[in-house]
């Protein structure tokens, strides 16, 4: 038996905060936490007691961490738990703090994204099983792969690559206020099967954003604003195809001719993405929801795309998980 | 790869390898493969990576141009 995040009670975010994204300093998790969970019960006009249920998405700070930071907000006794999913951790708090609400175990729930690079670990190593390459693929190693083969393929240029990272870095930052709700019309999350010689990351992204667009009644050509799991300049051509917002092989061209810019025919990495916002891991996805909730309130400033009403927040966590929603003001 | 942390030591080449029976792999290219291009069909040398605790060799396939065979 399966049900739709949109079968159940309607979800929707009342409430947002963000802790400016900064490269490691001596500001423990806690202050970077309860920071942006203050700044999100005062958007939302709620106190801290009327939090039934809190999830922590984090991939390399500690474990049992969410303890330490929520007390400073009171020992309520809520359930809480830490969420590690590679870069989707923040994204898959977000779902379970959505299905709590959803199943109605919860009318209020919170997810907050925070991490501190205390510990990383290796899955391969821990696995106990080598493969063929060990340690020589890298992150920039496969995604200069993909980058090469999507060159290959399309005839795109590096040129053009280098145009994500020059349009996703040119944007100004959040300025995050207001308290209207945003309702969330899809949560999935998918892993990796096997994909026949394809390009597992757009395979798995193509798979979810297809699922994600159908429960929640839109299409591709609906959204508005994209916030994308952009780590790598390729990724953000990669997955713009696999969601359908392009035809294969056409990414390069519309972003060249703007298509993707704020104003465009849908703002792609309007935040300035993993790129330019950044990637501090486990805040990511909860991020990703704060910026499209504020470009649906038409409340992004400078930042802001013209008419946003839909949008779709992606992350992918080391290739082999996927998750996508789809949110809607209005 | 021109930086690397770690074993082997750079630079080498990593390349996607589409196998005649279906699956895609990853390997390393052979440090005398020379220039190849993306659709050259290759093929697998065993190159030798280091000695277990046995002291035996590890090998693992290192990939050529196929015609070099």
């Amino acid at each position: 038996v399966s049900a739709a995040l949109g079968h159940l009670r309607p979800v929707r975010v009342v409430g947002v905060g963000l802790h400016p994204y900064q490269r490691p300093s001596d500001t423990p998790y806690t202050a970077l936490g309860v920071h942006a969970v203050r700044a999100a019960l005062a958007d939302a006009g709620l106190a801290w007691t009327d939090v039934e249920t809190a999830y922590t998405g984090t991939a390399t700070t500690a474990m049992g961490m969410s303890r330490l930071m929520y007390r400073h907000l009171g020992a309520t006794g809520i359930p809480m738990a830490q969420v590690e999913n590679a870069s989707a951790s923040g994204s898959t708090a977000f779902r379970q703090a959505c299905i709590d609400v959803a199943a109605g175990l919860a009318d209020v729930a919170i997810a907050v994204g925070v991490d501190k690079p205390l510990q990383f670990s290796s899955p391969q190593r821990a696995a106990g099983v080598r493969d063929l390459v060990g340690s020589r693929v890298v992150p920039f190693t496969h995604f200069a792969l993909l980058a090469q083969r999507y060159m290959y393929d399309h005839g795109a240029t590096a040129e053009q690559l280098a145009m994500v990272a020059v349009k996703n870095d040119a944007i100004e930052r959040l300025g995050l206020d207001g308290d209207r709700a945003v309702r969330v019309l899809s949560s999935v999350a998918r892993s990796e099967t096997v994909y026949d010689g394809e390009n597992f990351d757009a395979a798995l992204t193509r798979e979810t954003a297809a699922q994600a667009l159908g429960e929640a009644g839109v299409t591709a050509a609906d959204l508005d604003v994209v916030e994308l799991h952009d780590a790598f300049t390729v990724e953000e051509l990669l997955y713009i195809e696999a969601m359908g917002i392009s035809p294969v092989g056409r990414a390069a061209a519309d972003l060249e001719a703007g298509q993707f810019d704020i104003g465009g025919r849908v703002a792609v990495s309007a935040s300035g993405g993993l790129l330019a916002m950044g990637h501090p891991i486990g805040p990511t996805g909860v991020g990703q929801v704060c910026e499209i909730t504020t470009q649906l309130r038409c409340e992004a400033g400078q930042r802001q795309h013209p008419g946003a009403r839909t949008g779709l927040a992606h992350m992918v966590g080391v290739g082999v998980v996927c998750i996508v929603h789809v949110l809607r003001k209005g | 790869v021109h930086v690397h942390q770690g074993a082997p030591a750079a630079p080498f080449t990593i390349a996607e390898i589409q196998l005649d029976g279906g699956p895609l792999i990853r390997g390393t290219l052979s440090a005398d493969a020379g220039e190849l291009e993306i659709g050259q069909r290759v093929s697998a040398v065993w190159a030798v990576t280091g000695t277990d605790a046995s002291g035996d060799d590890i090998v693992e396939p290192a990939f050529v141009e196929a015609v070099r065979q």
